[in-house]
């Protein structure tokens, strides 16, 4: 099927007609996809070098030139607002697709097997979950020492746990449904029901925790940049930027305000589509 | 079939459900009369409408029914004219009604003897000590063994036959001049249902009450019924005294439904509509 | 019919062990207590009992979706408790398949039906997709269905075609004993009428073997060729479907065949009709009545009836468990209201 075709099956589809109509979901759709456009075609839009100092014009306000100014070394925000969301949009989507997976795993064999196994695993989530999580993904990226791949490592020892709790929950729920006796009955092997008869009755909760999540993870990567762990400067990570501008916050307000006001946008974006997918799908699972 | 002796005469009755899809004819123009005494059995599968009359004689019908058209007589007055005080005052006191599942009529935080109690209190003003009385009386009266326990017990306690029994002290303890029974026996063993068919006939001749007995199954209207009502997606197809319909069915629908039920000793074959049909 | 059994159930037992609802102990849920029938091939056994008689518990082990707590399950003349090697457990899974009660919920309801219904060729055989779908529209069409309906998913259907597909998918891998667990009774009588001519149709035209479970005694006397009464986790009376219904031997059938309604209102309310009604309620399965577990609803119970378990004994080509059925046969004679309709 060619792009153009599959585009255009996507935008018939009825879930997506729905999540549209939704208030929030129009909302949450346009913020998650201008932000992804934006870190898809950083190269392309963004007005400046990100790292290129512009000695002559340091902590300039905002102008036509800057349209949001530029920072301590001159370097200007804009351009490093537009690359940083590369940074956090790939924190965040590769950390949930990396918890996701391990929690769909764990999950489903927890759910599904029961007994002992699923004591055991749950024994182990309960460890993970007993702290608070930025604590946690705290103390993981301190020992796993600064970068990008560490803080992403972090993030999913933090995070997977929710998702193996959350998979395991509707297992639990389905795993007694006549549906899945019928399969046994047919003589269908256990892989074969967790994977292709229970998985697709998990894929829209775990849809809309992901999402939800997305928002969150955003928000932990920034805050972790922001307290100096994970991501280092001069990389223009947004939490690291909001950080590096505390100085200036009086009197060069843009320097911090900015890329502060896109981690906002950003989390809420998302947050707002997760709610939304809730809804659709939810009325959906109900039946 | 018009007498002087009517409590409930229904008259083109026509109601409709607004859903996503537009609008859908749950009943249409249905009437039919019920004299004092008696019992009619509203016969019909899925679809056929028949718990909506037995809503609407309540006026509890779901917010987004319509009254189309039609009235319910009763006491003289259209039931579909009265506002929700008086007819407040008419349930459970001249019209009752009873379901299906018992555990869903009764409350499951209140003990069974407040819940019976409940109803002479409100209706008739009598004080907590008569009104328990009054509700252990007709408790043990529909033959619930060891009703002190069953007055101090909640819902969940109580087998399904119990809890109807409970449903039906309710809903008798002041002898109704009807009684909108709506499946009452569908979620019982069989044993246990027919006792309970056979408390509600008693009953019924005790206190001259009339019944309009909502079931998908015939056989219980050969049971009990004096007259049937035989409703399919809305319209009433057959409508008469309980023996000739049995003996001559006049709607071929009926005589399908006939057909269809499975008797104990019947060695022919079952004609389902189809058979029927392309017969 | 040949008199080998296809399915033998020896001494079956399935206790769940769970928390007495009053006292809070550790207690034995009994859903099925020491069982022995055995099924011939060609047959259908029909099993009848009320709520708590342990028939769909009973029925799902011998469709092997449960195992038993203890006993013997012997199919084809191999024991399956045995650990053999040799036991080809595929081959067994296939010819074992059952259909259950809700129609809404025993299909899958994320797939399309020709998925639900080819997924058994997809799991036991290596066939093609478009030799799956032959296959699946030839089995569909046996079940009254078109063959359109394959790519429609389960909710466009109604609760009669939907059990159609169920049956269609229990059926294409042509086993040779089906277990029906209450197939009919979530439907309307007139859907009703036809699944149970099709099941009819369907046993003409093949060998198959049912074992029909129902709380509906005249639907289980259309479709049986023997009857087994259960109560309380125990078969208390099995015979041929003539003699169960003509000449019931134990009480608990007597009474429970007085309690059918009769669809016809002169036959119902004829004067000499017999009502005799049994008191109270099936008990909880939980830490059941010692001695025969009818004892606290049979009106002819004994001190011996509440000390000792009858035995489900053998007369006559058929098994009875109460210990004075011979003296109620000869001192209360009760006749039933149907002979022809």
């Amino acid at each position: 099927m060619k792009t153009n075709e599959r585009i255009s099956m996507l935008i018939k589809n009825e879930k997506l007609i729905e999540l549209w109509r939704h208030p929030n979901g129009k909302i949450g759709i346009i913020i998650s996809v201008v932000l992804v456009l934006m870190a898809v075609f950083a190269p392309l839009i963004s007005p400046y070098d990100p790292n290129y100092p512009d000695t002559a014009n340091r902590l300039a306000p905002p102008s036509t030139k800057h349209l949001f100014g530029t920072d301590q070394l001159g370097r200007d925000i804009l351009s490093r607002i537009i690359w940083g969301s590369r940074i956090s949009l790939s924190i965040a989507f590769l950390a949930v697709f990396v918890t996701s997976v391990i929690g769909l795993v764990v999950g489903l064999v927890s759910g599904y097997y029961g007994g002992k196994i699923d004591i055991l695993l749950m024994r182990i989530t309960d460890i993970f979950m007993a702290f608070p999580r930025l604590v946690l993904a705290l103390a993981f990226a301190s020992a796993l020492g600064p970068g990008i791949y560490n803080v992403i490592i972090a993030i999913s020892i933090v995070y997977w746990s929710f998702y193996a709790r959350l998979i395991r929950g509707v297992v639990l729920q389905i795993r007694n449904e006549l549906y899945i006796q019928a399969a046994k009955a047919i003589g269908a092997s256990d892989l074969r029901i967790m994977f292709l008869h229970i998985l697709p009755m998990v894929t829209a909760p775990l849809l809309v925790q992901a999402t939800l999540d997305i928002g969150g993870t955003i928000l932990l990567a920034s805050g972790l940049g922001f307290l100096g762990i994970g991501v280092q400067p001069p990389t223009p990570e947004w939490g690291v930027m909001v950080s590096e501008g505390r100085r200036f916050i009086t009197h060069e307000w843009w320097v911090s305000t900015f890329p502060g006001l896109f981690i906002l946008i950003a989390t809420l974006g998302f947050n707002l589509l997760g709610d939304a997918l809730r809804d659709v799908l939810d009325v959906k699972l109900k039946r | 079939m018009t007498c002087l002796e009517d409590i409930l005469k229904v008259n083109n009755l026509t109601i409709s459900y607004r859903t996503l899809r537009g609008k859908v004819k749950a009943v249409e123009n249905v009437s039919f009369n019920l004299g004092k005494g008696k019992i009619l059995a509203v016969v019909g599968e899925t679809g056929s409408g028949k718990t909506t009359i037995g809503l609407a004689i309540l006026r509890i019908l779901p917010p987004n029914a319509v009254i189309e058209k039609g009235e319910i007589w009763f006491n003289g007055k259209n039931i579909l004219d009265l506002d929700e005080d008086a007819m407040r005052r008419i349930r459970g006191k001249e019209i009752s009604i009873i379901f299906q599942e018992p555990k869903i009529t009764l409350n499951p935080v209140l003990k069974i003897g407040e819940q019976i109690a409940e109803v002479p209190i409100e209706h008739l003003g009598l004080d907590k000590k008569e009104a328990y009385k009054l509700a252990r009386k007709m408790l043990e009266r529909t033959g619930v063994p060891d009703p002190d326990r069953v007055m101090n017990s909640y819902p969940h306690e109580l087998s399904g036959g119990m809890a109807q029994r409970v449903v039906i002290s309710i809903a008798m303890i002041l002898r109704p001049k009807l009684l909108v029974a709506d499946e009452p026996t569908s979620a019982l063993d069989v044993s246990v249902q027919a006792q309970v068919l056979d408390l509600i006939q008693e009953l019924v001749r005790e206190t001259g009450t009339s019944v309009i007995f909502i079931t998908h199954d015939l056989s219980l209207a050969a049971e009990i019924a004096d007259e049937i009502l035989v409703m399919y997606y809305g319209k009433v197809v057959e409508y008469g005294d309980v023996f000739e319909i049995f003996k001559t069915p006049k709607h071929p629908y009926t005589r399908a439904l006939l057909n269809a039920i499975p008797r104990i000793g019947f060695r022919g074959r079952l004609k389902s509509l189809e058979e029927m049909i392309n017969a | 019919m040949s008199s080998k059994p296809l399915v033998e159930a020896i001494s079956i037992k399935k206790y769940y062990e769970v928390e007495h609802p009053r006292t809070g102990k550790n207690a034995f849920l009994k859903a099925v207590d020491n069982v022995s029938i055995s099924i011939k091939q060609t047959e259908t056994y029909g099993l009848v009992g009320e709520s708590g008689s342990g028939k769909t518990t009973l029925g799902r082990i011998l469709a092997l979706l449960e195992k038993p707590t203890s006993g013997k399950l012997i199919y084809d003349g191999f024991d399956l408790s045995s650990t053999n090697k040799s036991l080809d457990y595929r081959k067994i899974r296939r010819e074992i398949q059952i259909v259950f009660q809700d129609p809404y919920s025993s299909l899958h309801p994320r797939k399309k039906i020709v998925d639900i219904v080819g997924e058994p060729l997809l799991i036991h055989e290596k066939l093609s997709r478009e030799q799956i779908e032959n296959e699946v529209a030839k089995i569909l069409e046996i079940v009254g269905l078109k063959q359109e309906h394959m790519y429609r998913y389960p909710h466009e259907f109604s609760g009669g075609q939907r059990q159609r597909i169920a049956l269609a998918r229990a059926l294409i891998l042509k086993p040779r004993f089906l277990v029906l667990d209450e197939p009919t009774s979530a439907l309307d009588v007139s859907v009703q009428a036809r699944i149970l001519n099709l099941l009819k149709d369907i046993k003409d035209r093949t060998n198959i073997t049912y074992l029909f479970i129902s709380h509906n005694i005249a639907v289980i006397d259309y479709m049986s060729d023997r009857i087994g009464v259960m109560y309380l986790g125990k078969i208390v009376e099995e015979a041929s479907r003539n003699d169960l219904i003509y000449r019931p031997l134990h009480p608990y059938t007597k009474y429970l065949l007085m309690s059918v309604p009769i669809p016809d209102p002169e036959k119902a309310r004829a004067p000499n009709r017999k009502k005799l009604r049994l008191k109270g309620e099936i008990p909880s399965p939980i830490d059941p009545p010692k001695g025969c577990r009818f004892v606290t609803r049979c009106p002819f119970a004994t001190d011996k009836c509440m000390r000792e378990e009858p035995v489900l004994e053998e007369t006559n080509g058929r098994r009875v468990a109460c210990h004075y059925w011979e003296k109620i046969e000869k001192e209360f004679p009760i006749e039933l209201s149907w002979s022809e309709f």
